[in-house]
């Protein structure tokens, strides 16, 4: 264990190890470690000597009260450690009150209210997928329904035509995985995409698709939205709606697979989906956020200073047994349920609702078409996990 | 006897699940923001609601207060 990675101001009895990122185990479980983490921290926040050295807060009433403290921690960066480069994510990397403007606008357009116009879209995409892949009786079901569906929801809230989806998968791919010169080929293609779209919305207003609206009666600060924070919100969209949703769907077609008294219980009765989904959010989350102290204070115990990184992890939170008993039991009917799976505080999943009913439109349609779905025998289920967290692959078979 | 409801608009930040648990009392505004602070619950039909209601906020947003 590196002793240059622990500040002197650094309680040595809070000091670990955990790399939250790199750990070996984590391609196999990423959740059973984080919940073994959580069993066994010597402390509610600790100090991991890993990745350059930051916090790590370990309880999930601690977690919500960061969340909910911008002035102390702030969201300006959104990675440990902080991403090279002066530009910054609108809205997520920004703290109130500059971050409330840009948000404000974004809540009313993808509040509950506003979900009629998603909800019938998710449903004829969800069909056209599964038409491609039913008669096989086996696919990769991410590839074929659970990486496709938010792209074409992505498609949907920017105005674009939804056969589209594949070029823009392997964009995100290369965005997000490839090599350098392959994601800056990506950003620019992304981006020229986006510009030309925008175009085309001032051109002709009249759309029903959230771009048009932000592009044309949109306004901030009462003034219309600048060609750069609108190129801002099309970004934001495309990064923050469609990893983190494929791997909450993931998780729940994979929970289904493997559970054939839950799949059948879902079939029988579709009004238990979204309590459903709520437990899977818990059990198997999504996102690691982080958060950088905005200047030197004392919380819960420690000493911190200015610049230094948290991580208040959403996923371990939902694993920390004094706030969910037995927290890695999967229980449906677990009472109040209040898993902080979309985050907790101003920047509260801004697209949870419309989460919410992508996976409960997908799983309603998609359930009746795959009978006796199940994993394919001898799959080897891997995972990712850095800043968010998700399988890679879900092979699964069905009766055709 | 009545329950009043307490929401700390402070706290809310629009998951909406108080609403979800409890969609008889809890009602938002077109944000998905809660305003029921300050509501009274007289029908005791809607008890549970209230309290289902307000232990699935995970804000921690809303109290009860029993008279």
């Amino acid at each position: 264990m590196s002793t240059a990675t622990v500040p002197s101001h650094v309680d040595p009895a809070r000091v670990v190890d955990w790399d939250y990122m790199n750990d070996p185990r984590l391609t196999t479980d990423p959740y059973a470690t984080f919940a073994q983490w959580v069993a066994e921290t010597p402390a509610e926040v600790v100090w991991t000597t890993a990745n350059g050295g930051h916090w790590m807060i370990m309880r999930n009433a601690a977690i919500v009260e960061a969340l909910q403290t911008p002035e102390l921690f702030s969201s300006r960066h959104t990675s440990i450690p902080p991403r090279p480069g002066a530009a910054k994510l609108i809205p997520e990397e920004l703290d109130p009150p500059e971050h409330t403007k840009y948000r404000q606008i974004l809540n009313k357009r993808l509040g509950p209210k506003m979900m009629k116009f998603f909800d019938g879209r998710t449903r004829l995409l969800a069909n056209t997928l599964i038409d491609a892949v039913q008669e096989r009786g086996e696919a990769d079901l991410m590839e074929a329904l659970t990486v496709p569906m938010p792209c074409g929801l992505f498609l949907e809230m920017v105005g674009l035509p939804t056969d589209r989806i594949a070029e823009f998968v392997s964009w995100k791919d290369e965005l997000f995985f490839g090599p350098t010169e392959r994601k800056i080929a990506a950003q620019g293609k992304i981006n020229g995409l986006l510009k030309e779209t925008i175009a085309e919305k001032r051109a002709n207003p009249g759309g029903e698709d959230l771009m048009s609206f932000l592009v044309n009666d949109g306004l901030i600060d009462e003034a219309p939205i600048t060609h750069e924070d609108l190129m801002a919100y099309a970004f934001l969209f495309f990064i923050a709606g469609l990893d983190t949703v494929t791997s909450l769907m993931t998780s729940c077609f994979r929970y289904i697979a493997d559970h054939p008294g839950t799949r059948d219980a879902l079939l029988a009765d579709k009004s238990l989906i979204p309590d459903f989904i709520e437990e899977i959010l818990r059990r198997y989350g999504v996102v690691n956020p982080v958060r950088t102290a905005t200047r030197d204070f004392e919380w819960r115990g420690i000493t911190v200073r200015e610049g230094e990184q948290f991580v208040s992890s959403t996923i371990l939170a939902d694993l920390d047994a004094t706030e969910f008993p037995d927290p890695l039991k999967v229980d449906f009917e677990r009472e109040n349920n209040r898993h902080i799976g979309f985050g907790g505080g101003p920047h509260r999943c801004v697209g949870s609702h419309l989460a919410r009913t992508e996976i409960i439109a997908t799983i309603q349609e998609v359930l009746p078409r795959l009978p006796n779905l199940r994993t394919k025998p001898g799959s080897v289920l891997r995972f990712y996990s850095a800043g968010l967290v998700g399988l890679t692959t879900l092979p699964v078979v069905w009766d055709v | 006897m009545h329950l009043t409801i307490h929401v700390d608009r402070t706290k809310c930040s629009g998951h909406a699940r108080c609403a979800i648990k409890g969609p008889e009392v809890y009602e938002l505004d077109d944000e998905g923001y809660c305003i029921s602070d300050g509501k009274v619950v007289s029908d005791q039909a809607l008890r549970t609601q209230a309290i289902h209601g307000m232990k699935a906020c995970p804000e921690r947003a809303i109290s009860i207060d029993e008279a």
